[in-house]
């Protein structure tokens, strides 16, 4: 690396608080956005505990990084200005599927479920990130970009970016952007759809910053009027303690593959989707879709049956 | 100091003067009542219905499980394994007794429009109000007596 390149979130910290104070000013004054004390208080505790987390991980990713970088890559990309961008979109295109993997893998799910244990939507909620994502298969996904040759720091640099932008979608405060903004960028309203537990919204809108990789891979679904979002998980946690949100489902994991019977099982509730079963006990989030569509269908069924008054 | 250290503290003075703003400006979550669920309560969980009605296995205890529902009502405990590790009887909250066999879900899809239950016209009534109260807010919630 022929020169130094900052850490963008250490860098945002600043706005981060400027944006929040504005978007709790602008709720207070409009009840347009909503803040709960213990709610934000505990989504704070995550954003700090996780860069201490990073930190302490960066070490380990950093040598897994460039071990590969050093030794396989293919090509010298080099440090012009145009591999930024590259290095860019195709960071965003692993964050897209590390981001998918994290919500249909129970083991990434573990390190993912913390951004989504708020009931709320503002701002803090965006600041609410994992302690552990480094105990998941994540780099993994970003292994191709190293490579295929370029320099590590970049791509840190591209993701440190990446989370800066994700930042301000966290928001009820915006409605919708134009049209062609909505189209290629990851929006509040896209944002929104993807924190909501609502059937029809599980499982969509993956993306970081480039809303073009949901559409291309299946999992764009638009935000309806019709169809508020409410936020928060499936079975939503019922704790503001840190430690137990930052913990919960890898709790959850040791517990399920020890009182499973079989290796096959065991290894299933670490890799399966979340809510998966041997016995189908619990919902996973295509059991959820596709019971509310049956619901649905039976409603719309019965109201045909029933003479209009 | 060491930089990071200092760091830290500055994140830590800047998380406890956002919760310390966010305290005095906004309603704190308190238990519901008639009078909150039109004023702060509303303003909180605009969507706030009941979230689910969990039965155990054997049929003999269900949890009541509002949309929101530690901050509210102090009701739920769900482990991350997604099981309900402390069922609370309804007693607790809608001041229900309830029996073995007394309540039968329907379809549940997590918006829960509707469940089917046999319950004395007592506990009918007190579960109904309880559930009155909630769809004032979201009318989402329908119950027949069988
Ligand atoms: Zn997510
Ligand atoms: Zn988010």
């Amino acid at each position: 690396m022929p020169f130094d390149l900052p850490n963008p979130t250490e860098i945002a910290v600043p706005l981060f608080i400027i944006l929040i104070l504005i978007e709790l000013l602008y709720g207070w004054r409009t009840g347009k956005t909503r803040f709960e004390a213990k709610d934000t208080l505990t989504s704070l505790i995550m954003g700090t505990g996780s860069t201490v987390a990073g930190a302490l991980s960066a070490t380990f990713v950093i040598t897994l990084s460039y071990w590969v970088w050093n030794n396989f890559s293919l090509f010298d990309w080099g440090y012009a200005w145009w591999v930024f961008i590259v290095a860019f979109i195709l960071d965003d295109l692993a964050y897209y599927w590390i981001h998918r993997m994290g919500h249909r893998m129970r083991w990434m799910w573990a390190a993912h479920v913390i951004h989504h244990s708020s009931q709320h939507y503002n701002l803090s909620t965006a600041l609410r990130q994992t302690w552990t994502g480094s105990l998941t298969p994540g780099i993994l996904f970003k292994l191709p970009i190293f490579l295929i040759g370029i320099d590590p720091t970049i791509v840190f640099f591209c993701a440190g970016i990446n989370l800066v932008y994700q930042f301000w979608i966290h928001t009820e405060a915006i409605d919708k952007c134009p049209r062609w903004f909505e189209y290629l960028f990851n929006t509040p309203s896209h944002h929104r759809v993807h924190h909501a537990n609502n059937p029809q919204y599980l499982d969509a809108n993956y993306a970081g910053v480039f809303m073009i990789w949901d559409r291309m891979f299946g999992s764009f679904i638009p935000e309806e009027k019709s169809e508020p979002c409410r936020y928060g998980l499936v079975s939503d946690l019922g704790t503001f303690n840190p430690l137990r949100v930052a913990l919960h489902e890898w709790v959850g994991i040791i517990k399920d593959m020890i009182g499973a019977t079989g290796l096959k099982n065991k290894i299933l509730f670490l890799i399966a989707p979340p809510g998966w079963t041997p016995d189908g006990s619990r919902l996973t989030s295509d059991m959820i879709k596709e019971r509310a569509k049956l619901l649905k269908d039976k409603k719309a069924h019965q109201n045909d049956k029933i003479p209009a008054e | 100091m060491p930089p990071e250290l200092a760091q830290l503290l500055q994140s830590l003075i800047g998380v406890f003067f956002v919760f310390g703003l966010v305290y005095w400006l906004f309603p704190k979550d308190k238990r519901l009542s008639p009078e909150l669920t039109e004023t702060d309560f509303q303003r909180l969980y605009p969507e706030t219905i009941i979230q689910d009605i969990i039965i155990s296995d054997d049929f003999r205890t269900a949890v009541v499980l509002p949309k929101g529902g530690n901050d509210c009502f102090g009701v739920t405990k769900v482990l991350g394994d997604r099981t309900v590790t402390k069922l609370l009887s309804a007693n607790e909250i809608a001041k229900i007794q309830i029996g073995p066999n007394m309540f039968h879900l329907g379809v549940n899809d997590f918006t829960f429009p509707s469940f089917t239950m046999k319950l004395s016209s007592d506990n009918y009534n007190a579960l109904n109000t309880y559930i009155k109260t909630c769809e004032e807010i979201a009318s989402k919630v329908k119950i027949h007596a069988l």
